[in-house]
């Protein structure tokens, strides 16, 4: 990872920054004595998930025309919101997805890496699969990837502190900011969002090149 | 400050895409519908881009508007209502046990019926369903259970009362619902509780810029306003000066589609982010917590966004990026308040009204 680690003092100083070019946006932020580590912020679980059912469809085809897709995966997922106070259970086993609750806006020049906290890890959750990183310029709330490894199902809370961020100042700001500023600001994600994994470009390029036989191991 | 075509236009626009919106909805339940919303959602389009033409939206749009309107109610997919239950318990500060939440029929829209006699008979309290998923109109349910709740036979107390915990967002929600109403009688009866409210509002000291834009544009759809009463001897308590302002405050984290949940606290305020460093770093570290904001200060912010950003922003726009546009507003305003909601559970916080009700 490069660049320097910030120490909370750091965090706060980034936090407070006046300049909107240069300031964290973490919201909302509460009990900060619970929140602040030495060189991270807890982030806390948020209200909407996304949980996957098999029963409807056979396997994820991403070679199909992208609104096939998106039936595809609108049959595989479905969502779940709990209130204050109410429970999400997951299952030992069980993968769901769900997001923080907090809003995240990073400046060009702060990556960060959003990790588990050993209190949940103990009892066998895991926070994120593979997507742990996020880039400079981010804005939205962060997904979680939330896997059950242990042998007891978990209550999860809305407002839960389940994983923490740790902010890496990069030595000069990004040329290639995640989110263009335009006005296009509710594009960011404001809970959980499903992959759109079918809308990569090499995609595009096999559903063009591949001859619809062959796009299956069924039609060779 | 507000030009009422613009507005007018913006309404239009909005009620399109949200009606749009529900018939997609419709679509990803069903593929039976996959037709009918189709066809649904091109004639929404078109009216759309009618709306926007030279002098703004004439009656007739907002009537063709009203027959789709019609067809949605009664060929509607299901409604996710729990948010707009939440919405009101946590404004009228208790259950409401008794009362069944469900999308209106064919032209109604907001209203309550009473499924028995007595205070405790249950209730049905209907919304209009293309505007479920739309915080700004839920004042309206507010005002129904209200109403329920006080028997107050003409409904004019629960106006003011739901004016007295959520300001002027009452208002402007009365004054769209009036563009969409589907008959005169139900214009009428919208007007008699506009004045009420106005009354109300002018009662509590609430500036006339929340208010004029709405005004305006309920006098271009061809509404009156008259005077609403003797004005009630108002406490003090209850949505003032003080909300709307933390609601313009807002505005800026609109603009950028943050989280309208929080507001810097007390501390931030007062000694500003760089105060002199404290011994206990914990202290120094509190300068950038939050306090939750009420739903009726998260509610005033998103109409005073619509009101001066979003619905004269959309005249500009094609209908898929205009209807993309308002569903992203609406979603921003709900995870506002349900996250708020969160906030409020585990630090207390501002009371979100119930204890001034």
């Amino acid at each position: 990872m490069p660049g320097a680690l910030l120490n909370e003092q750091q965090i706060f100083a980034r936090l407070a920054d006046p300049d909107p070019r240069r300031r964290i946006t973490v919201t909302p932020l509460f009990d900060v004595r619970q929140q602040f580590g030495p060189s991270s912020l807890d982030l806390r679980l948020g209200c909407d998930f996304l949980v996957f059912r098999t029963s409807g469809i056979t396997h994820l085809d991403p070679l199909r025309s992208p609104a096939e897709i998106a039936r595809d995966l609108a049959r595989y997922t479905q969502a779940v919101e709990i209130g204050p106070g109410e429970a999400f259970v997951l299952h030992p086993g069980e993968f769901a997805l769900a997001s923080t609750l907090e809003y995240i806006v990073l400046p060009g020049d702060i990556a960060a890496r959003l990790e588990g906290r050993s209190t949940w890890g103990r009892l066998g959750l895991e926070v994120h699969a593979t997507a742990g990183f996020v880039d400079p310029g981010f804005a939205g709330t962060l997904t979680f990837e939330l896997y059950n490894a242990g042998k007891a199902p978990l209550s999860l809370f809305a407002g839960v502190r389940i994983g923490q961020l740790c902010f890496f100042e990069l030595t000069e700001p990004s040329a290639l900011p995640y989110r263009e500023k335009t006005f296009s600001k509710y594009a960011a994600a404001v809970g959980t969002v499903g992959s759109k994994y079918y809308r990569d470009p090499e995609y595009e390029v096999l559903r063009r090149r591949l001859p619809a036989g062959r796009r299956s191991p069924e039609g060779g | 400050m507000g030009d009422p075509v613009a507005l007018a236009r913006g309404v239009a626009v909005a009620r399109a895409a949200r009606l749009g919106r529900q018939l997609t909805t419709c679509e990803e339940e069903d593929p039976a519908w996959r037709a009918a919303a189709g066809h649904l959602v091109r004639r929404l389009r078109n009216l759309a881009a009618e709306a926007l033409r030279e002098g703004g939206p004439g009656a007739d749009i907002f009537r063709r508007l009203r027959e789709i309107r019609a067809l949605t109610g009664d060929l509607r997919g299901s409604v996710a209502w729990r948010p707009l239950r939440r919405f009101l318990e946590e404004v009228l500060g208790a259950e409401i046990n008794g009362v069944v939440l469900a999308p209106a029929w064919r032209g109604t829209g907001w209203g309550h019926l009473c499924l028995g006699t007595g205070e405790e008979a249950p209730a049905l309290l209907y919304f209009d369903g293309a505007e479920a998923e739309n915080p700004l109109m839920w004042p309206l349910a507010v005002r129904e259970c209200l109403a329920l709740r006080e028997r107050r036979g003409d409904g004019t107390g629960a106006d003011a009362a739901t004016a007295r915990l959520l300001g002027p967002a009452l208002f402007a929600a009365y004054v769209e619902a009036y563009c969409h109403a589907s008959d005169d009688g139900t214009r009428a009866l919208l007007q008699e509780r506009l004045a009420a409210v106005r009354t109300a509002l002018a009662g509590r000291g609430t500036p006339a810029r929340f208010i004029s834009p709405w005004e305006e544009l309920l006098f271009a759809a061809g509404g009156t306003l008259s005077h609403g009463g003797p004005q009630v001897e108002e406490d003090g308590a209850g949505f003032g000066p003080g909300d709307l302002q933390v609601a313009e405050g807002l505005l800026p984290r609109l603009a950028e589609g943050i989280f309208i949940a929080a507001r810097p606290g007390i501390l931030f305020r007062r000694e500003g982010p760089q105060a002199a460093p404290c011994e206990d770093v914990y202290d120094r570290l509190r300068a950038v917590e939050e306090i939750p904001n009420t739903p009726a200060q998260i509610v005033n912010a998103g109409w005073l966004y619509y009101t001066l950003e979003l619905l004269p922003r959309l005249a500009f726009l094609d209908f898929d990026r205009a209807a993309a546009e308002v569903a992203a507003f609406d979603a921003l305003l709900s995870k506002s308040l349900l996250v708020a909601a969160v906030h409020r559970f585990f630090t207390g916080g501002e009371t979100p009204c119930r204890e001034r009700f």
